[in-house]
């Protein structure tokens, strides 16, 4: 169905993919080691699998050409919004959160795979011919493309999602060459709101800021995960405690400990060598990325290079500034590594759409 | 814009990724490098809690290595309330294992403590049948249990142990000793309380070294069941034996009555039964102290055992007190002064030795002073300095009053007139071995001081026969061999009058045999016996009853036999050494620890029996000298009450 020209083999950006390997396995060892609930070890087959999945989706869109997917974003984005308002109606709760919909066996992630439409969507608003040259135009569009889906994930609840939905537009609209006068005084706007936004934020939400902001307000209560943490963290110490004596992991002090929290379980585990590693599978990434955006020689491509390369780093630097108690408590999920197939779908999926924009940068 | 400038922005959009990741690998050094050892004390602090393990405790066996307290493995049940799923299921659960009031239990299981004891020391089928429940938030901890397989035997001197270690005898003298080392562990335990399966054992606890007395389980027995006998006949506040080697100071029985179960030591109706009284209760000794009195005089020459002495009709009057003698006596021999108990004549022989030249022989017997044995509460008895002494102390002190003296000191005085007047120290315990049965220390017996000469000591000695043969203590006569002793009857000052009562006080009889090597020396003893009928006699015959024991187990040819002496040394009787009671009903069953025969040819018989300490075997032995063979083979697991026989044979040049 599609023709994979051979020239296009020849520009596969195989570090990228090293790296990309390097975490999913890190992932599945990581998870194989805990005992979560009744799935017990089944957690790191699972991800395996949704990994396998992710691969396979990966190969499909590397090999698709990522500017006929900018051209249909807003088919996406329609179906990645239609998704989120599905969950109001389909919507499994968990915990309290309105997040996941039942497909068959699976259960997916609208909010996840949302994020890339988001990004898809964002391009093609900034690489329009009528926003030529970006400016004014194209943040009066961008504002209800993003004020619409950022509202529907708040009313998740899922705030980390939205927020950071934020950043993505910041460093897309920056890559696409806004004056930055305008820039600085959407920032301004912004941080306007702020207040406004102070009042719409639930009680749990406040309560993690305050948290942030004064760590020994409730140490069993919202601290609680952070202090946790940050124990398991510091007691991994230079070289880790191994599988065996990660106790805070294995002994359930940590809690969401497969999926936001799983850096800390890592860093128990394999200490601050093991955590360098990692650091440097994403760094990798996040290199490897930019480079794609920076070589780019034309629009399309170097934004949606920029446009995953941000939103995957964005959400590994908030995860661990969040489980090293830098940032207060949002709900993301380290991408690749996190227990999740939605976010491991999607990871693997942006990097396929990198790979896509590499392989035909030198066509 | 330029397609440079946004190249630009681009990678100044990396460099600030750049420097964010820089913060995280910052923070990691801060959390993993700066602060780990604060956080993983943390982590430690809260997933983990440190237990004791208890040590095995050392056995504690006779000299021929008879367990006499031993300990078998236990486990202690606690549980975390926290950990603890439906209270009243577990409850209820636990109630039918245990045989616990349901209540009680689920008291315990919703309290606000992390950790409660539920019941300690839980035989291993009990704790099996809690495992098997398997609940969480229930614990078992290794804790052994403390058992006297002889149950009453000896139970004064073995004494017993608490929660808290040894509380009373030699458990308590011995406690450091037996008691080993606690080890410590690590529980971990989950977020939830519960503890997590594995232990991490920090330091395994050294288990107690065993404490090998000289009390010979045999003669023990022997001693209690006639003290017992005696006691229950003569309706007496108390009874009791005391049997010394004389050679060693070796003491090889100390039988009290009333005396209790180890095992339940607690239940008692008074805690008295708890005491020693051979070594805590001083008491007045009455006749048996003239020959004391009749050392010193002879020794220093005051009197030779034929002088004449003039009984006085039986009455001396000193100081405004008269004294008077059990019959009127007209003149006699110093040895008749002794067979027949006159205290006319022994203050007569008193008052010439002179206060201070008896206070001296006195104290060089080792009276007023503790022997030393090494039993807790050991009383000096009372015997005041000459200062202090009124006109009536000597000429009473000749006759055995106004002094108090404990049964032990007594009897290792007359040891000494047996050992040809060396007075030896008497040793209670005879060796310290390790878990394995090897000898970690060794006592030696300890002479104290040459008190008279061996002359002297001949000389008494043979009154002393004569006092049985012919005199006061004829009942304690053992047919075939010659005994030497001194009966003694003493009335108690009545604390109210300060004079002394009119009742029985305590009869006693010292002794030993046979005469010409005496091969044990004896004390019996019988606090304010109820019946009259046996008079101040009562003691001898249980001298005799026990003695006659003591000599044929010890293979002691009698005199009149014309057979070659056998030498025979204590250490290898041919006997058959067998618990003498039933363990309690609820242990039975138990594997002992060690439950491996251990490899003991060649080894000497006490090492060999040393090692079956903590087995509870019945042994029986067929030969002498070292053990050449054995059954069951080394490395066989041994079954409770299996028996055990080991082939003995001495060694001979070729080995």
């Amino acid at each position: 169905m599609i023709g994979i020209d051979r020239r296009l083999l020849q520009n596969v950006d195989w570090p990228l993919l090293l790296a990309t390997a390097g975490l999913v396995a890190m992932s599945a060892t990581t998870l194989s080691t805990l005992n979560v609930g009744r799935a017990g070890g089944g957690v790191a087959l699972r991800q395996l699998g949704w990994a396998a999945l992710g691969v396979l989706a990966l190969l499909v869109v590397a090999s698709l050409d990522y500017r006929k997917l900018v051209r249909a974003a807003p088919a996406f984005y329609l179906l990645g919004l239609g998704g989120l308002a599905a969950v109001f109606a389909l919507g499994r709760s968990v915990s309290g959160a309105r997040r996941w919909i039942a497909l068959g066996p699976l259960t997916v992630q609208p909010s996840e795979l949302f994020k890339l439409c988001f990004v898809l969507m964002a391009v093609w608003i900034l690489t329009s011919r009528w926003a030529q040259p970006p400016g004014g135009s194209a943040i009066v569009m961008m504002l209800p493309v993003a004020a619409v889906p950022f509202v529907l994930v708040v009313k998740q609840p899922d705030l980390g999602t939205a927020l950071l939905l934020v950043p993505v537009l910041l460093a897309l609209l920056v890559g696409a060459g806004i004056r930055l006068k305008l820039l600085g005084a959407l920032a301004a706007a912004g941080l306007g709101t702020l207040p406004a936004a102070w009042m719409v934020l639930k009680d749990y939400q406040r309560e993690r800021i305050l948290v942030y902001l004064d760590p020994v307000r409730d140490p069993l209560g919202s601290a609680y995960n952070v202090i946790q943490a940050k124990i398991a963290i510091g007691s991994g110490q230079l070289l880790g405690k191994g599988v065996a004596g990660a106790t805070q992991s294995r002994l359930a002090f940590l809690p969401e400990r497969h999926t936001d929290f799983i850096f800390a379980v890592f860093a128990e585990t394999w200490g601050f060598v093991g955590c360098l590693v990692l650091l440097t599978c994403y760094g990798l990434l996040f290199v490897r990325g930019f480079d794609i955006a920076a070589s780019s020689r034309e629009p399309v491509g170097r934004l949606v290079a920029l446009g995953v390369t941000g939103l995957i780093a964005f959400q590994v630097l908030i995860n661990v500034g969040m489980v090293t108690g830098l940032l207060p408590v949002v709900g993301i999920p380290l991408p690749l590594m996190s227990y999740g197939g939605s976010s491991m779908l999607v990871s693997l999926m942006g990097l396929g759409l990198l790979l896509s924009v590499r392989m035909r940068q030198f066509q | 814009m330029s397609p440079l400038g946004l190249r630009t922005r681009v990678l100044v959009l990396a460099a600030v990724f750049a420097a964010a990741f820089g913060a995280l690998a910052a923070r990691l050094v801060q959390l993993q490098i700066v602060r780990h050892g604060e956080l993983s004390q943390l982590a430690e602090r809260q997933y983990s809690r440190t237990v004791v393990l208890t040590a095995r405790r050392g056995p504690i066996v006779d000299r021929r290595g008879v367990p006499l307290a031993t300990s078998t493995p236990a486990e202690t049940l606690f549980a975390q309330p926290r950990g603890i799923g439906d209270p009243v299921r577990v409850a209820a659960r636990l109630s039918g294992v245990l045989g616990m009031p349901e209540g009680e239990l689920h008291a315990a299981l919703v309290g606000s403590r992390p950790y409660v004891v539920i019941k300690r020391r839980l035989p291993p089928a009990v704790a099996a049948e809690v495992r098997a429940l398997r609940e969480p938030g229930l614990g078992l901890l290794p804790e052994p249990l403390r058992l006297y397989p002889n149950r009453e035997l000896a139970a004064h001197v073995v004494g017993f142990e608490g929660v808290d270690g040894g509380l009373e005898g030699i458990e308590r003298a011995w406690n450091d000793t037996l008691a080993g080392a606690p080890g410590k562990a690590i529980v971990g335990r989950d977020a939830l309380g519960r503890d997590v399966v594995t232990q991490h054992v920090l330091q395994a606890p050294a288990p107690g070294s065993g404490v090998m007395l000289t009390l010979d389980a045999n003669v023990q027995y022997v001693a209690e069941r006639e003290v017992d006998a005696a006691w229950e006949r003569t309706r007496s506040r108390a009874a009791m034996a005391v049997v010394i080697d004389p050679r060693n100071g070796d003491v090889l029985a100390v039988a009290i009555r009333p005396t209790f179960n180890p095992n339940t030591f607690a239940d008692v109706a008074s805690r008295d039964v708890w005491r020693n009284r051979a070594v805590t209760d001083p008491f007045e000794p009455g006749s048996t102290f003239k020959v004391i009195m009749a050392a010193a005089a002879l020794e220093e020459r005051v009197v030779r055992p034929e002088d004449r002495i003039n009984g006085d009709n039986g009455a001396i009057t000193l100081a405004r007190t008269t004294i008077h003698d059990w019959k009127k006596f007209g003149w006699l021999t110093f040895s008749e002064v002794l067979q027949n108990s006159s205290n006319v004549g022994s203050i007569k022989v008193g008052l010439q030795i002179g206060a201070p030249r008896y206070y001296r022989y006195m104290t060089a017997f080792g009276f007023g002073a503790p022997t030393g044995v090494g039993l807790p509460g050991e009383s000096r008895g009372l015997l005041r300095e000459p200062e202090r002494w009124s006109a009536l102390s000597l000429p009473t002190m000749s006759i055995g009053q106004e002094i108090s003296v404990t049964a032990l000191q007594l009897v290792a005085a007359f040891g000494a007139v047996a050992n040809g007047g060396v007075l030896m120290q008497p040793r209670l315990v005879r060796s310290v071995f390790d878990e394995r049965g090897r000898e970690q220390r060794r006592f030696e017996p300890r002479a104290v001081r040459q008190v008279i000469s061996a002359e002297t000591a001949q000389t008494l000695g043979r009154i002393l026969v004569k006092a049985v043969e012919h005199g006061t203590g004829h009942f304690a006569a053992i047919p075939g061999y010659e005994v030497g002793g001194k009966t003694g009857t003493a009335q108690k000052l009545d604390p109210a009058t300060r004079r002394y009562s009119r009742t029985p006080g305590v009869l006693s009889f010292v002794g030993f045999a046979p005469a010409e090597a005496p091969r044990f020396v004896m004390l019996v003893m019988l606090d304010e016996p109820k019946t009259e009928k046996w008079g101040s006699e009562a003691a001898a015959p249980v001298f005799a009853a026990i003695g006659r024991e003591i000599l044929r187990y010890l293979d002691v040819p009698p005199t009149d036999a014309q057979s070659l002496p056998i030498v025979t040394g204590p250490e290898a009787p041919p006997i058959r050494l067998v618990s003498e009671a039933p363990l309690p009903a609820s242990l039975d069953g138990a594997p002992a620890l060690d439950a491996v025969m251990p490899d003991l040819r060649g080894r000497t018989l006490r090492q060999a029996l040393a090692s079956l300490a903590s087995v509870r075997a019945a042994v029986e032995l067929s030969g002498r000298g070292r053990v050449t063979g054995q059954t069951p083979e080394p490395g066989t697991p041994i079954e409770p009450g299996v028996a055990v026989r080991l082939m003995l044979a001495p060694p001979t040049l070729l080995q």
